[in-house]
């Protein structure tokens, strides 16, 4: 199994540091969900992981081998990120089909009539140019070209952002289905959580520049709980454990609880509850968290 | 196929993509000038060479605006699909170099054929005065694509001010070609300086493309 890592990764832009000494364990074969808020550093770690942008500090290997300018490692990404219907001389006047173009002369392993089919999945109309897609169609574009490119570690940013229910489901379903084929690895960055939690086999969580979590989903989930009651019971039954987004109703109170191993029972004068990946996320991101 | 080749091809397959755009549009202004000149004796000749001219002045022109726009839009576009840094870079002198040597082989060619084989050295001077300014050009690409719009405007003011003194000073010498060095010796020596400041310009652009960076 290869690992992409990344060691003491720090990013600045002038005085601001958008990564703060990251570290991150990418192993092949699997399905990453890259969650965190706006701004969190998410786009500029995936810049970084792929060498698309050069780290201020820190080192990226592919198997043991720096991926910056080494064509070993760079062939075996594609890292599909939103295009900008805009460039700085003006609209982008690129047509679909010569964006394509692009994706089949650089990845080697690229799929044509796989990318043809897709085209007719997302109902796509190639003779566009980019300027005058919708969001949903800019996303259909990433989509299209991550997947024909059937690179070993292919690394989607927002891809879903702009399609409608019907496009990410079937985009969800094209992922499940090229996993269980070929057993490439991607690495999906999302905001739409809930639908997408069931389709990470491992999360990781960026918050503010630093990874917060990286770990299986299923093992996480299975070790975070939704605690409510009266204040006081609630408070008793979590003691010692840590605790996110306390929310109180006169004397109710309810709290996220992210215990290092699955707890058997808090008490029984509490109620528990599993918590999703996208609470548990709020609960860990929102302003004002604190620890017990 | 290596990724290195995959870049060489993409660039060059832009250099005769540029070539196209060229040709297509000097066949639009020969097509004018057929208009123009209908009626008059070898209006078709007269056409033909006016549209080859400005074919050869379009393509010296056409290298440095390429070269400008080049790090935000080709550079971009091959680094987001997993180019090198040093594939983009060498790549980009084999487009530009073999933009004006396709222009000036056709162009060339064309004076020969058409029996005005003394417009040949002109194209030459014009072909390789272009590279200079190709480098400086991107050079200038990086520097707007780290700075952004501000850099856009404060080169189009400075350029529109020296275009303007330039088209007084060339005005007022009645489109004298002063600046070109008596004697066929000399071009050589032209080749070689143009040459050479290209090559020295390329120390900055490897420095500027080394950092480059996919936005």
């Amino acid at each position: 199994m290869a690992t992409l890592s990344g060691r003491n990764i720090v990013k600045k832009y002038g005085k601001d540091t958008v990564l703060k000494n990251v570290n991150i364990d990418i192993e092949t074969g699997k399905i990453y969900g890259l969650i965190g808020r706006n701004g969190a550093g998410k786009t500029t770690l995936l810049s970084i992981l792929t060498a698309q942008n050069p780290a201020t500090e820190g080192e990226i290997t592919l198997d043991g081998q720096p991926v910056w300018e080494n064509e070993a490692s760079l062939s075996r990404i594609c890292y599909s990120r939103e295009i900008s219907p805009v460039t700085l001389f003006g609209p982008n006047t690129l047509k679909v089909k010569d964006y394509l173009k692009l994706g089949k002369t650089f990845y080697k392993n690229w799929d044509q009539e796989y990318a043809d089919e897709l085209i007719k999945m997302f109902n796509l109309n190639v003779k566009k140019r980019v300027h005058k897609l919708s969001k949903g169609m800019l996303s259909a574009v990433t989509i299209i070209l991550a997947l024909a490119s059937k690179a070993e570690i292919t690394i989607l940013d927002e891809p879903v952002a702009g399609l409608d229910v019907i496009a990410r489901e079937q985009f969800y379903k094209l992922v499940i289905e090229e996993y269980a084929n070929t057993g490439r690895t991607f690495i999906i960055s999302t905001h739409i959580i809930e639908e997408a939690a069931s389709l990470f086999e491992k999360v990781i969580m960026i918050d503010n520049g630093e990874i917060v979590l990286e770990e299986n989903t299923d093992d996480l989930l299975a070790r975070a709980y939704r605690v409510s009651g009266e204040d006081v019971q609630v408070d008793e039954a979590v003691n010692g454990f840590k605790v996110y987004h306390p929310e109180s109703v006169g004397r109710n109170k309810a709290v996220t609880v992210l215990a290092d191993a699955p707890v058997d029972g808090f008490s029984d004068s509490v109620q528990v509850e599993p918590v999703s990946l996208q609470n548990l996320f709020y609960a860990m991101c929102v302003d004002g968290r604190k620890e017990a | 196929m290596s990724l290195a080749a995959r870049s060489l091809t993409y660039y060059l397959k832009t250099s005769v993509q540029y070539i196209g755009y060229s040709i297509a549009i000097s066949a639009l202004i020969f097509v004018e000038f057929l208009f123009i000149h209908s009626g008059e004796v070898d209006a078709f000749g007269i056409a033909f060479r006016m549209a080859v001219s400005i074919l050869a002045l379009f393509i010296a022109m056409l290298n440095p605006m390429y070269a400008l726009y080049s790090p935000n839009w080709y550079d971009g576009n091959v680094l987001s699909m997993g180019g090198r840094r040093k594939d983009i870079f060498w790549g980009s002198i084999v487009k530009e170099i073999l933009f004006i040597l396709m222009g000036l082989i056709i162009v060339s060619v064309i004076y020969s054929i058409y029996g005005t084989p003394e417009m040949i050295p002109i194209a030459v001077y014009l072909m390789f005065g272009s590279l200079p300014f190709t480098g400086l050009a991107r050079i200038i690409g990086h520097k707007i694509r780290k700075n952004g719009r501000i850099a856009v405007i404060a080169i189009a003011i400075v350029a529109g001010l020296s275009a303007a003194a330039a088209s007084m000073i060339s005005n007022s010498r009645l489109y004298e070609f002063d600046f070109l060095p008596e004697g066929g010796v000399s071009m050589l020596l032209y080749i070689l300086i143009a040459l050479g400041i290209y090559a020295v310009l390329q120390i900055f652009i490897y420095r500027l493309c080394s950092k480059a960076m996919v936005r």
